[in-house]
């Protein structure tokens, strides 16, 4: 069964990847580990903040609309480094997201990453062997947009009943 | 010297994975053949299968130790896969088994295989 990444994992994915030493995969794969360094990143909450607003714009013929609905999400990616050099690779993630290059690729991609929570190690047993694990929770705004043809009217057509009360 | 009951069998050897964009690339699988004597697993055998894989579909064989089967071994490779009657198990363990001297042999125990959406996994 092959993982199909949704968009906004596919722009994280983008920005996150030249960040990370080492190789970077979504997470929840039916396939062995990398084997070389690696790092793993799921998106573990997506949360829409407010109201979805909505735009209408004209058409060249003046008479259709069409209605773009946006939302703000709030993001919460998990990103997980494994091995020997996995707080090394954290690390390099935690002086790099803010800086202003980061920010600059982050708004290309269509986020804004306003947060990387602190660095936790969970070390795991893997065949006998402890292996070091760390992770730290990227938090990202997204907008998500969509966009549906929508039929404006022309004219109304009311037929006017009225009725004296008297 | 022969294992008692052997038969041959089909071995699908997966090829090591590479990832391309954070998502595996998989090239096609070899196949070839081994002569092995597949049994049930006993009480012992249960209580060494990892946690979590002590399920009632689960087999051992008795294999020539020349005929190299593996299980995972290190990062980015998958076990063999051994088909018996129809059905596609994994082999998870292996050891080596000097019972059937002069000639040594391996006991590898396998496991029916599945795929993270429940189905049994193919070759």
């Amino acid at each position: 069964m092959s993982y199909v990444p949704t968009p906004l994992e596919l722009a994280v994915y983008q920005w996150l990847a030249p960040r990370i030493t080492g190789v970077l995969i979504y997470e929840n794969q039916d396939a062995p580990r990398p084997a070389t360094a690696f790092s793993s990143m799921l998106v573990v909450d997506d949360a829409r903040v407010g109201r979805p607003a909505t735009q209408v714009t004209d058409t060249p013929d003046g008479a259709d609309f069409v209605g773009y609905g946006s939302t703000l999400r709030a993001v919460t990616v998990r990103v997980t480094s494994y091995g020997r050099t996995a707080y090394s690779i954290i690390q390099g993630l935690q002086a790099q997201w803010s800086l202003p290059d980061s920010s600059y690729q982050a708004g290309l991609l269509g986020l804004a990453i306003y947060n990387v929570t602190q660095a936790r190690r969970i070390p795991q047993i893997l065949s006998q062997v402890t292996e070091d694990r760390w992770v730290v929770e990227l938090q990202v705004y997204a907008v998500r947009e969509v966009a549906a043809a929508t039929q404006a009217l022309n004219s109304i057509d009311a037929t006017v009943s009225v009725t004296d009360p008297s | 010297m022969l294992p008692l009951g052997a038969s041959t069998y089909l071995i699908t050897r997966r090829a090591a994975v590479t990832y391309v964009n954070g998502l595996p690339v998989r090239t096609a699988p070899t196949t070839f053949n081994v002569v092995a004597s597949v049994q049930p697993l006993n009480g012992q055998d249960l209580i060494r299968a990892p946690e979590g894989l002590r399920r009632s579909d689960a087999r051992k064989a008795y294999l020539y130790i020349t005929d190299e089967v593996r299980t995972v071994l290190a990062a980015g490779v998958e076990a063999d896969l051994m088909t018996v009657d129809g059905v596609v198990y994994e082999i998870y363990h292996i050891d080596p088994y000097n019972v059937f001297s002069p000639l040594p042999h391996q006991r590898a125990y396998l496991q029916a295989a599945q795929g993270t959406d429940g189905a049994q996994v193919g070759p």
